[in-house]
């Protein structure tokens, strides 16, 4: 018994030696690596979207004064956001999200107007409303975009501010803004 | 006379027990013993209506719905002046009894549909395929802050199109909502395409649909570093929704007001 155990696992390894020194059967040590104009590959350049997916952070175009709080601190006030742009193509058909947080911008109700988003392509000059939102006290915003479509070609992001009943599509005033940085 | 009184005591205590026994078999739905009145008298509706009970003839069981229904009040409303809330689809029944107001907007909601008409005959394997599509526009909540509107619009589009040809790998449809007054087309994403020169697009975001005019699907170039429109293969515009045309309740005659 004491013997049978290990002959069964040397007997056991030695069809996996003989496989890989035999001719005839295939192992992943065979096949031959090919590279340059004989490489085989699924690789679809005209379907092949490279894909977007990063954070970027959204600067304001304004500031707010310093109130301070109590004895000698700071107000830490300051409009922001941030965004995550996400862009993928799977099988011919591309699906894009996007999702921005808002903090201390003004609140909705007291300014009376809500903040619409915006990608923009530098090159060409188009700008995609990709919706509106409204903040709540102390500016939170949650914002979420998904589309069958892809945002490869968008260099920037933008939020701007509208009237509530807003039936013009031309852009307000602009809020905060970011960088996307081109995919490679 | 202790044996007496002792006897008296087990007597009394053993009677109270068979007693709440009996009550419990009688007032619950389990059990043998209420298996056995059930059994005994399954009309037991009697037992509490009487023989003279009639149900009543309408609205039975329903008063004063969710106030999520439109035209419905809760029972907690002052608003609420009727002794039931209809729950039945009545059609034009004159005697229908209803709380909906035409001139209260409680919830704005626009729901229109659109018909796409091609801008050029096509040919398919030798046949004239006349490209058509329709779109459904949905919009709720539109109006911040008043009446039960939620804080963030949203807004829903659906489009079907039918004998679209077919594009190969380098070009693929995609939608677009136009706005005439500015000449801007918001992309709203790429058909997908189905069996039979059919395809589908579903697509909702958070926005307001009140700019734009039209729906439009083009043909792009797929992969596009271009994200502005190309050629327009079918165009269908916007009717203006029905309430847009309603006029304030103020300016009605005074006999309607």
């Amino acid at each position: 018994m004491k013997l049978l155990v290990p002959a069964l696992l040397i007997l056991l390894l030695s069809i996996s030696v003989f496989a890989a020194i035999s001719e005839g059967i295939a192992t992943s040590a065979k096949v031959p690596i090919r590279l340059g104009v004989s490489r085989v590959s699924n690789y679809e350049p005209r379907l092949h979207l490279s894909t977007l997916n990063q954070f970027v952070a959204l600067q304001p175009t304004y500031s707010v004064p310093t109130l301070g709080v109590g004895r000698g601190g700071a107000s830490n006030y300051h409009p922001r956001g941030s965004a995550r742009v996400r862009s993928v193509a799977s099988y011919g058909y591309p699906s894009a999200q996007v999702t921005l947080k808002t903090k201390d911008l003004p609140s909705s109700a007291d300014v009376r107007g809500q903040f619409e988003v915006w990608l923009i392509d530098s090159e060409t000059g188009y700008r995609l409303s990709l919706g509106t939102f409204t903040t709540q006290q102390g500016g939170v915003a949650d914002f979420r975009y998904v589309a069958d479509t892809y945002l490869n070609a968008y260099d920037g992001i933008e939020v701007t501010f509208e009237p509530l009943d807003d039936v013009d599509i031309t852009p307000g005033p602009l809020i905060l803004y970011g960088f996307i940085k081109p995919p490679e | 006379m202790k044996l007496v009184v002792l006897s008296l005591l087990l007597l009394l205590i053993g009677s109270a027990f068979a007693q709440n026994f009996a009550e419990q078999g009688n007032g619950g739905y389990a059990g043998v013993n209420s298996r056995l009145v059930r059994a005994d008298d399954p009309f037991s509706r009697y037992r509490y209506f009487g023989p003279d009970y009639q149900y009543p003839f309408a609205g039975y069981g329903s008063k004063g719905s969710s106030s999520k229904n439109f035209g419905e009040k809760g029972t907690t409303s002052s608003a609420f002046n009727l002794d039931t809330s209809s729950r039945t689809p009545q059609g034009r029944n004159p005697a229908r009894i209803s709380n909906v107001d035409p001139n209260f907007r409680g919830y704005s909601k626009v729901d229109t549909s659109v018909k796409l008409e091609p801008f050029t005959q096509q040919f398919f394997a030798g046949q004239l395929k006349y490209a058509q599509a329709t779109a459904r526009l949905v919009m709720k909540g539109a109006a911040y802050g008043q009446g039960t509107n939620e804080a963030i619009p949203s807004s829903e589009v659906s489009i079907q199109t039918k004998n679209l040809l077919p594009l190969g790998n380098d070009n693929i449809y995609e939608a677009w909502l136009v706005d005439e007054d500015t000449e801007y087309a918001l992309a709203i994403g790429f058909l997908r395409s189905g069996i039979d020169l059919a395809s589908s697009l579903r697509f909702s975001f958070s926005r307001s649909l009140a700019p734009f005019d039209a729906v439009m699907i083009t043909v792009e170039p797929f992969p596009d570093t271009d994200p502005r429109p190309g050629e327009t293969i079918l165009y269908g515009s916007i009717n203006p929704a029905r309430n847009v045309l309603r006029t304030s309740p103020s300016s009605a005659p005074e006999t309607l007001r």
